[in-house]
């Protein structure tokens, strides 16, 4: 059994690199990744609600407001720095997908564990995962536009 | 950050987890099982609940299968809702999981955090409540199997120190033709005002209704007739006569559904 009380040094992978950290139980994932640096996920309600904070884990996406870094310890965390080049990147600049740009990162990170899991994903499905976020600027016409657009040129690459 | 300190276990078997936690208890350490810890993380956050040590099951494997015994689907409680809805060896209950929270919190959200968590509106009881599920629960050394409608009205549903390990459901009851709609106020991801599932069995349909009292409940002919106005929920997503209304609505798209 492994147990963690108080600051201990543990391992993260991150972004493909593994990073030694200190940390205590009572730290969120989010607070961890902000702290080495990576500001890309974003404190928005810190409830679970707003999607802001959001990354991958094992390709997953998940809120890390509500994770625990430990929990993480031994999988593999994606966060938007290490997603070098996606191709909804460019289709959310292409397709005018955000405005102030707080809520971007943790739709990149929605969008691109979608295609991975369901590179076929239909309307629904795509309404389905886009549901988690929010974008109080309201883009989400755009967004819904540029990930419907990418996943058919994914889709179309793969074919060719 | 949680504004309070804990210590945190990664305990591997059943007996580990077991032993561990009267041991905490013991010492007043105020220990609590933590599977997908969304509920305890955000009420920790705003000092609505606290605790000494945080026991993370989601590492032993009793936990975390999905099985199809032949006779039975075993679902582990510590299981996400996302992988129930994947897997498709219990289709009403995948339907009902979906529909909880949102696509990126059924990562995170166990089978057991939605049953026991403090949450009424419990939806993933409804199908279990349906197809007479039987709950696995762990303590003191022993696993003892009981009927989730022998539990469903218990506040909280188990004492201190019992976890929840698995569901059994007859395998056979999961194929029969169902029912499942929830109706919200305006968002689509929010709790339900009526969220209603139905089987249909030997021509006959049976119904479970979460959004209607501070608990989620199995409800016949004669029941709806004898609603206590009283004791339906009330709030700021609904008044009462409003959710009795979408109740009657939703039986009768249930029954037209499952006849046609």
């Amino acid at each position: 059994m492994i147990e963690y009380n108080d600051y201990q040094k543990v391992y993260l992978n991150i972004n493909g690199e593994n990073r030694s950290v200190i940390i205590k139980p009572a730290q969120t994932l989010l607070d961890v990744l902000r702290s080495l640096g990576l500001t890309g996920a974003k404190k928005g309600c810190e409830n679970g609600d707003c999607g802001s904070c959001t990354v991958l884990i094992n390709s997953y996406p998940i809120k890390s407001c509500l994770t625990l870094a430990l929990e993480a310890v031994g999988k593999q965390i994606l966060t938007i720095e290490g997603l070098k080049n996606s191709p909804f990147q460019q289709a959310f600049v292409s397709h005018n997908a955000f405005q102030c740009g707080y809520c971007t990162p943790g739709f990149l990170l929605v969008c691109h564990s979608l295609s991975i899991h369901y590179p076929n994903a239909d309307d629904q499905t795509i309404a389905h995962w886009l549901q988690s976020n929010i974008c109080r600027c309201t883009c989400y016409q755009e967004i819904t536009n540029a990930v419907k657009c990418k996943l058919k040129d994914i889709l179309q690459t793969k074919k060719a | 950050m949680l504004p309070f300190d804990f210590c945190y276990y990664l305990p591997r078997s059943l007996s580990q987890a077991g032993s561990l936690f009267e041991k905490l208890q013991k010492n007043s350490a105020k220990p609590v099982f933590f599977g997908g810890g969304t509920e305890l993380i955000s009420r920790g956050r705003v000092g609505n609940i606290t605790f000494g040590a945080a026991i993370d099951v989601k590492s032993i494997h009793e936990l975390r299968q999905i099985k199809d015994t032949g006779k039975e689907i075993v679902i582990g409680g510590a299981v996400c809702l996302r992988e129930i809805a994947e897997s498709n060896v219990f289709p009403l209950l995948g339907a009902v999981v979906k529909r909880i929270a949102d696509n990126t919190i059924q990562n995170k959200i166990t089978l057991a955090g939605n049953l026991l968590g403090g949450i009424i509106y419990r939806e993933a009881m409804l199908p279990l409540l349906l197809l007479d599920a039987k709950v696995v629960i762990y303590e003191k050394n022993s696993t003892k199997a009981v009927g989730i409608k022998d539990l469903y009205l218990k506040t909280p549903l188990l004492n201190e120190g019992q976890l929840l390990v698995e569901i059994r459901v007859d395998k056979q009851k999961t194929c029969l033709p169902w029912f499942h709609n929830k109706v919200v106020k305006s968002e689509k991801i929010d709790y339900p005002l009526i969220t209603l599932c139905a089987v249909k069995e030997n021509s006959c349909i049976k119904y479970a209704v979460s959004g209607l009292y501070n608990h989620p409940c199995i409800i016949d002919k004669e029941s709806l007739k004898n609603i206590d106005i009283n004791q339906v929920l009330d709030d700021h997503i609904s008044s009462a006569s409003y959710r009795v209304h979408i109740l009657k609505q939703q039986i009768q798209n249930a029954h037209k559904e499952l006849f046609s």
